[in-house]
């Protein structure tokens, strides 16, 4: 644990272009998957229990510990015996579903958009997850919140989880705030949350939701994404900007706002670092251009090594 | 205001160009879906009226730059503010002179001429009459000229005349149109104080203004005035620097015969001098081309190279064919004055007369030979004619005579039957033989083969020998009587008449006095014998000198009445003998015309084309055109029984008077110490108590007006580039921060 494997001094990083021209959800998460796995020795997390529960085929990762030498002498395979309790993780993967989650700019086909960005990284944390043996759920967020699969580690888990994945849409506003209020109440048991969202939310309330939910003893992990366009500014000459969750549209000059627009944005973020450091919100700022494996490979490693923080 | 250049005005239109510039900008906005719109619309609130407010001010810095770019460009000139006529609210009559003399018509800095301006400012002047005030204009050129004849309040028609004014080529003094201005407000004077209440004359002020150049051949002379006249000098110029006066022209042309070579090859001498206004060109030096234009177009080009403030001279060279007289002229380059490039004058290649001598003693020894003495008296007195060829007897009857017009025997002793009759025909045709004999010659040869062109026939050879024993004090023999009256010999007058008669001559020969044919005796010695006789014979002329040019018989040769001598008798018998015409005529100078007799009329075809009757004939039988207000060639016709034929000897041509080439100015107050008659280098004296009080009402300080643009051109575009730099300053710390963003993840 805590180690990585690397090439030449590099860790070995799946480009967001590649990511972009597979199609498919599962594929595309699960090739992000073995990615970030080539870089682990093993797996991170290990059941308490001694239990025996049943086997499973030993896949490059799994403890050796655990390998069930008479079933090897049997059968001449590998397998790795696994127990009833033996995940300690439970996690639920929280994915906002808003309208601005769909921003990518136009005819940057190889780009990802917020949602294909979030859903791929749930998606490959809910593989690896739940190759390890924890529990693992799914719930999206935008007007209201919706767990759409509960977290459990079971076997077809993570099927669900990718069909409920594939099946969700980008609708309505983000109202982020009440969407993790809800979410605070509804959970009695102690997990892991682990939010994708840009928080294009309109009211300062969504950090307060996740502080609360810090507050109930969840580890709160919380990924901002933000579209390169977001953050850079790069526009040029008269544009009219509309809304992607209303219908507010601005004309204007984007050459003369663009040094108010980047001072906006950098007071926002310094404000959702700062809420997040106080609410003890694992925070990390996601550009949607940036390679997600060195990003998901972070949070194995120190969700691992029980530090706190991803920064 | 007024403007030097008011076509330039249109460019205001550019100032639009900033405008359309953010119109096009404004009109099609790109759509775009954005996710932190909150963002964008945060911002807008935030910068949108500061953002308006520098808006605003960068494209009304950047119109406003355009527009005194422009303004500048059209060099404006104030309104003028006349202070005489500001200064007297009461009634004015005003004389308004303007300058139309040829350097009015300068261009400098390329752009409209100063009499263009002078009719601009006229024009403001004429709009600022109140209904009290009456003007009447004056043209100052060769003579003054009234444009409207009686003092006038109408504006339109003043207005109208203004606008149908023209410059002219003439140089003009100023003193004088003042001069005409002052009569013409004390007439008026006159008869104000008869018609109009004596309160009320008195109250009318009477001003003169002049609209000049200022140029300092114009201020030559004062003007006088009476006290009570105010008058005030515009310089129409006053905002252009001194360089833009630097100006070149052609100040002499003279055409000549190209020595010593074909009889039609002539040379232009042309002087081009430099005028420099301003000291610091003076002695550099600029290269000019110049064109000899003929009848038919350039026939020759050469460049010159001018020292400022210098004259330079430079010839050129043209054989021309076909025609006899005709006009050329010589172009200089263009520069600020165009009128002064180009000058005038005629080619007279009838009064080319082309010689043959015939050695008929050539000698080892030059001063013995008849040649020697010949050559160097036509190359002194004749010198602008073709150089004569010189042939042996021997060879005249290879010799095409049709070639030349004169034909000299010089000590010819004898001559072939076909030689004589080639001579006799050549004679007949028109030519001119002239005959020196020689102590040796065959008379009785000569006498036969000549026997049609001899004015007499030889008798015999009378030597010195018999006149010492007639004269025992002096063998010599001097000339007796001369015909003064002859062509040949009208020339001589006292101390060279006398050189002449005092010849000496040790022997001659005697001729027959031959009743029957008719003879003119030129010259006879103190005998009475003929020296110099001559006949006409078909169309031409023989002249025989009855002794020798060489120093055997006679002296003749090294006086120095033998130069005249040999140029009077070559163009006589050449037809050549009246005196080329030498008169220049420069514009608005009246020039004579010499026609033949039984002239009715005279039609004068001026540079234009138009054509002028002249019906004006003086006593001694000249016609006088004064119609010469265009530089250029004018053909003379003149008009007998109805019917007109040419007169190519009188025709001439006109140039622009070479003073007005210097557009050296004067400033208003050395203008006005001129015309007061003080000197211009002492222009602060007082003035006497009888001369008239002046005012520059120059236009109000156009310099301080330029300065005024140029500080304003200055701030805007300061102000251009101040919020510019902050937009790129503010991009800089956007792409910065963008790093920094970029940075932090």
């Amino acid at each position: 644990m805590g180690e990585t494997n690397k090439t030449n001094g590099q860790q070995r990083q799946l480009n967001v272009e590649v990511l972009a021209e597979i199609g498919s959800l599962s594929f595309r998460a699960r090739t992000l998957a073995d990615s970030v796995l080539h870089g682990m020795h093993r797996s991170k997390h290990h059941g308490s229990s001694v239990e025996f529960s049943e086997h499973k085929k030993y896949s490059p990762g799994d403890d050796i510990r655990h390998l069930d030498w008479r079933a090897y002498a049997r059968h001449d395979r590998d397998y790795i015996k696994q127990f009833e309790d033996e995940a300690n993780l439970s996690a639920l993967l929280v994915v906002d579903v808003s309208g601005s989650m769909k921003y990518r700019r136009e005819g940057a086909e190889k780009q990802l958009s917020k949602q294909d960005y979030a859903m791929t990284c749930a998606g490959a944390l809910a593989y690896l997850l739940a190759r390890q043996g924890d529990a693992v759920g799914l719930a999206s967020f935008a007007d209201e919140f919706n767990i759409e699969v509960p977290s459990r580690a079971r076997r077809g888990q993570l099927q669900e989880i990718f069909s409920k994945l594939e099946a969700l849409q980008s609708s309505g506003t983000t109202r982020f705030g009440s969407a993790l209020n809800q979410l605070a109440e509804g959970i009695s048991k102690r997990m892991s949350l682990i939010v994708f969202s840009d928080l294009l939310d309109t009211n300062s309330e969504a950090l307060q939701a996740l502080s609360r939910v810090a507050a109930r003893r969840h580890d709160v992990t919380l990924f901002h994404l933000l579209d390169p366009d977001e953050l850079d500014f790069p526009f040029e000459g008269s544009t009219l900007f509309t809304d992607l969750e209303g219908d507010r549209s601005v004309p204007i000059d984007a050459h003369a706002i663009k040094s108010a627009y980047l001072k906006e944005m950098d007071s926002f973020l310094h404000d959702v670092k700062v809420r997040a450091r106080s609410a003890r919100v694992d925070y990390e700022l996601v550009r949607t251009d940036q390679s997600p494996t060195r990003l998901l490979s972070r949070y194995l490693t120190i969700r691992a090594s029980g530090r706190g923080s991803l920064t | 205001m007024s403007f030097l250049k008011p076509g330039m005005l249109f460019g205001l239109l550019a100032a639009l160009i900033p405008i359309i510039i953010h119109l096009i900008h404004k009109r099609k906005p790109r759509k775009h879906e954005f996710a932190a719109i909150e963002f964008v619309i945060r911002s807008v609130q935030r910068i949108e009226r500061q953002w308006r407010l520098r808006r605003f001010l960068l494209l009304a810095c950047r119109m406003l730059l355009i527009a005194a770019l422009v303004f500048a460009a059209a060099h404006p000139m104030t309104g003028v503010k006349s202070s005489a006529l500001a200064k007297n609210k009461g009634p004015k009559r005003i004389v308004m002179i303007i300058d139309g003399s040829l350097s009015m018509r300068s261009k400098p800095d390329g752009g409209r001429s100063g009499f263009a301006e002078a009719k601009s400012i006229a024009r403001q002047i004429i709009e600022q009459m109140t209904a009290s005030d009456q003007m009447l204009i004056v043209l100052a050129e060769r003579k003054p000229r009234l444009i409207v004849e009686e003092f006038s309040n109408a504006k339109a028609s003043l207005l109208q005349a203004v606008t149908n004014l023209e410059a002219t080529y003439a140089a003009a003094e100023i003193s004088d149109a003042v001069n005409v201005a002052g009569e013409l407000l004390s007439t008026v004077d006159g008869d104000v104080s008869q018609k109009e209440s004596q309160k009320e004359a008195t109250e009318t002020s009477k001003h003169i203004i002049i609209l000049s150049d200022l140029a300092a051949h114009s201020f030559q002379q004062a003007a006088s005035l009476t006290p009570e006249i105010n008058a005030s000098v515009v310089n129409v110029f006053e905002s252009i620097d001194r360089e833009e006066f630097d100006n070149y022209g052609i100040s002499q042309l003279e055409i000549l015969s190209a020595p010593g070579s074909e009889v039609n090859a002539m040379q232009a001498r042309v002087r081009i001098r430099s005028y420099v206004s301003d000291e610091s060109s003076k002695g550099t030096s600029a290269s000019k081309n110049i064109n000899w234009v003929g009848p038919d177009g350039t026939v020759a080009e050469a460049s010159v190279s001018i020292v400022g403030g210098n004259e330079t001279q430079r010839v050129l060279e043209h054989s021309f064919t076909d025609q006899k007289r005709f006009a050329v002229s010589v172009v200089l380059e263009d520069d600020v004055l165009t009128e002064d490039n180009q000058r005038f004058a005629m080619v007279n290649i009838e009064s080319r007369v082309r010689t043959l001598i015939i050695d008929g003693q050539p000698s080892g020894l030059p001063k013995e030979d008849e040649i020697y003495y010949f050559e160097r008296a036509f190359a002194a007195g004749a010198s602008e004619q073709p150089a004569p060829k010189i042939i042996l007897s021997d060879d005249l009857q290879a010799q095409n005579l049709d070639l030349f017009d004169v034909v000299v025997l010089a000590g010819v002793n004898s001559i072939t039957t076909s030689d004589a009759k080639k001579i006799e025909t050549f004679v007949e045709s028109g030519g001119g033989l002239l005959i020196s004999s020689a102590q040796s010659m065959d008379i009785e040869q000569f006498n036969g083969v000549f026997a049609r062109l001899l004015p007499r026939t030889y008798r015999g050879f009378k030597e010195r020998k018999a006149l010492r024993e007639r004269k025992k004090n002096d063998d010599s023999l001097l000339l007796g009587e001369l015909n003064l009256a002859h062509p040949v010999l009208s020339v001589f007058r006292g101390d060279a008449l006398q050189g002449l008669k005092s010849t000496r001559t040790q022997g001659y020969f005697l001729l027959q006095p031959n009743r029957n044919r008719s003879a003119d005796v030129l010259a006879t010695f103190e005998d009475g014998q003929p020296a110099l006789i001559e006949s006409q014979i078909g169309g031409g002329k023989v002249i025989v000198l009855t002794t020798s040019i060489d120093r055997d018989l006679t002296d003749l040769a090294i006086r120095p009445a033998f130069v005249p001598l040999v140029r009077q008798l070559v163009l006589y018998l050449g037809d050549a003998l009246a005196p080329p015409d030498n008169r220049r005529t420069l514009i608005g100078d009246a020039r004579r015309i010499r026609v033949p007799k039984n002239v009715s009329e005279l039609e004068i075809t001026d540079p234009n084309g138009e054509i002028h009757s002249v019906s004006t004939q003086l006593e001694d039988k000249d016609w006088l055109f004064t119609k010469t207000a265009l530089p250029g060639y004018y053909q003379v016709k003149a008009v007998t029984s109805g019917e007109s034929q040419r007169v190519a000897k009188e025709d001439f041509v006109v140039n622009v008077d070479r003073q007005e080439s210097n557009l050296e100015t004067l400033t208003a107050q050395e203008a006005i110490a001129a015309l007061r008659g003080q000197d211009i280098k002492k222009q602060n004296e007082i003035a006497e108590a009888s001369a008239f009080t002046w005012d520059t009402g120059n236009n109000s300080d156009p310099n301080r007006f330029s300065q005024w643009l140029l500080i304003a051109m200055l701030c805007f575009f300061l102000m251009e580039s101040l919020l510019t730099a902050q937009r790129r300053k503010s991009k800089e710390d956007r792409s910065n921060t963008s790093r920094e963003s970029v940075g932090r993840i």
